[in-house]
């Protein structure tokens, strides 16, 4: 048998493997070692398995993963969404539509100092949605846009999606990151303008809340000041290359803590549990970190890649046509997979062709990242929707009912991307280092 | 009242000690990386050989936190299809599941043990501080070991519940 065949054979295996419920590092690690032992011999693979979990892990870019998660953690302990949403809904809150514009906002922001989607939707499912009933909002659009507003959560730096991609292609997370910012606040844009055009036209959907004085809306920013002007330091210092992305994490995980130590919202079960928290999912990055290089380096002895490379090159079809069915691709994929899975799975294969096609690996980044976040709120897996029915008590249905609209905003919103990089690329391009 | 050690209490015993150290560590490397850049913008007084420190770090906190998320079962997996099989059937995965990571983990050890053995010849060290990696190969060693033996437990847990 050829080693391509092998290499095929191995992703097979890997798959199978993966649809039987076996954790995905593990299946990695195993198709990876047995292929390599196939290919190579044992002695090789050996020594693979004595490299690759020490060499891997023992990085300084990947130590951002628990510090940035840490930062997460700690902020989305602390109740600063409320504090978020109550600013937005005081500024915003008075048009039609206001509350569910002042979620996506809030979303957004949440995004900025936390990073995951999940917890997004989580944290906002339980402080916009209670008030968005009272104010006799249809339940379906109160929950689509927390669920769509909570994907903002992977966009916005910091974000593990980009810390994982630049671990796996090598690509800068700095410049990754601030790829994802302008992106982020266009979805937040294109959300709020979905609302505000379906309130317009059926203005049941969100009646517009009491007015609030300019005093007020000064007053609001009192809870969530400090962490936007802490996220506003990491993001800037990151711009501005006086720190490393690594050194960022570390400043937000640090600040996050004093400032909500200082406005005593910090107690030692939070921060015991937010600790506790950032070592399991470090724990589990590094399993898959560790399966997807031993799988990478079987694919690479394998010729793998560098065959479906030259076979999709091969085809003499428009390069932008490989674009849109890598994107469709990844659109389903999102549908049934985890982001992280997804990714770690799919990018030794996909990159290199992206590559050879002459597209900005940056630029792709963001793309793939935001194919994913489509996934997120769509049926039958979209696992914002599931988070935030336990959550909110929402059902699942009424979630997935009201989700349509933004899932369009989001077809619109990515075509936007694809169609002008420079939108991704203006600011890494604009970057000192 | 005399109390009963078994081999799984005191494995356990052993995690919940290790998880400790390794949510010292997340702290430890957090204040570490934070101290550098203070010093570096306002004392021009950098803290030599953080970047390392921190890699070192980084390689403790996996290897303490490995075997307590494996613990938690709290590892990534796919189970769009499995959700569709039975209570049983999603046992028996999950005893497979076990006895895979276990059989790679019990690869891994030995591998890492070889890489020591390697690395002590070379006498492989950090750039700038001189810090043998050796022990550290050591506690990722020993992190996979602790894996190993959660995985074991689980596997004789997932069977006696099954025969019950």
């Amino acid at each position: 048998m050829s080693p391509d065949l092998i290499g095929a054979i191995g992703v097979g295996l890997m798959l199978l493997m993966i649809f039987m419920g076996i954790w995905v590092g593990t299946a990695m690690l195993v198709a990876g070692f047995v292929g390599f032992i196939y290919l190579e011999g044992f002695a090789k693979a050996f020594t693979i398995l004595g490299t690759e979990p020490y060499s891997q892990i023992a990085s300084y870019i990947l130590a951002c993963v628990p510090l940035y998660i840490l930062m997460g953690i700690v902020v989305s302990l602390t109740g600063i969404a409320g504090d978020l949403y109550n600013t937005a809904n005081k500024w915003i809150g008075s048009i039609k539509g206001g509350l569910a514009i002042a979620t996506t906002v809030a979303c957004g922001a949440f995004a900025a100092i936390c990073g995951s989607s999940d917890a997004s939707a989580a944290a906002m499912g339980k402080v916009a949605y209670p008030e968005m009933v009272k104010f006799r909002y249809d339940q379906k659009l109160a929950s689509a846009c927390i669920a769509a507003g909570g994907t903002i959560g992977i966009m916005i730096p910091p974000s593990l999606g980009f810390i994982l991609y630049g671990l796996l292609t090598e690509q800068s997370i700095g410049k990754l990151y601030m790829a994802g910012f302008l992106p982020g606040i266009l979805q937040v844009i294109f959300y709020s303008i979905t609302i505000y055009i379906m309130c317009r036209f059926k203005p049941t959907l969100g009646p517009a809340a009491p007015k609030t004085v300019f005093r007020e809306k000064i007053y609001s920013l009192k809870g969530v000041w400090a962490m936007l002007l802490l996220f506003l330091f990491v993001i800037g210092g990151i711009y501005a290359g006086i720190f490393t992305p690594t050194e960022a994490g570390a400043l937000g995980a640090f600040g996050a803590i004093t400032i909500s130590l200082i406005s005593r919202r910090l107690t030692r079960s939070n921060f015991s549990q937010s600790v506790k928290d950032t070592a399991q999912i470090t724990a589990m990055i590094v399993l898959l970190i560790t399966g997807a290089f031993v799988f990478m380096r079987f694919l690479a002895v394998s010729r793998l890649p560098a065959m479906l490379s030259e076979f999709v090159i091969g085809l003499q079809i428009p390069r932008f046509v490989i674009l849109i069915c890598i994107i469709i691709f990844y659109l389903i994929l999102g549908c049934f997979w985890d982001i992280f899975a997804a990714m770690i799975l799919t990018l030794p294969l996909i990159f290199p062709v992206i590559q050879i096609s002459g597209y900005d690996p940056i630029w792709f980044g963001v793309i793939m990242v935001r194919c994913m976040e489509i996934g997120l709120i769509t049926p039958p897996f979209g696992l914002n929707v599931f988070v935030l029915s336990s959550s909110s008590n929402v059902p699942v249905k009424t979630i997935f009912g009201g989700v349509w609209p933004f899932v369009l905003s989001d077809i619109a919103h990515l075509t936007l991307l694809v169609l002008f990089p420079q939108i991704s690329l203006l600011l890494p391009n604009m970057m000192k280092h | 009242m005399s109390k009963k050690f078994t081999p799984a209490k005191v494995s356990m015993g052993i995690i919940d000690i290790v998880s400790f150290v390794s949510l010292m560590t997340i702290v430890v490397m957090m204040m570490l990386t934070t101290a550098d850049v203070i010093l570096r913008y306002l004392f021009d007084r950098p803290i030599l050989g953080s970047m390392e420190m921190t890699e070192l770090l980084m390689v403790s906190v996996a290897g303490l936190s490995l075997a307590w998320c494996t613990l938690k079962s709290g590892h990534i997996r796919v189970d769009i299809i499995t959700n569709m099989f039975s209570k049983k059937t999603n046992k028996t995965i999950d005893v497979i599941n076990y006895i895979l990571t276990g059989i790679i983990c019990a690869f891994i050890v030995p591998a890492l043990i070889n890489r020591y053995i390697e690395g002590e010849k070379l006498d492989i060290r950090t750039y700038v501080l001189r810090i043998p990696e050796g022990p550290f190969v050591l506690l990722l060693t020993f992190g996979y070991f602790l894996t190993f033996l959660v995985l074991i437990v689980k596997t004789v847990k997932s069977i006696v519940e099954e025969k019950k």
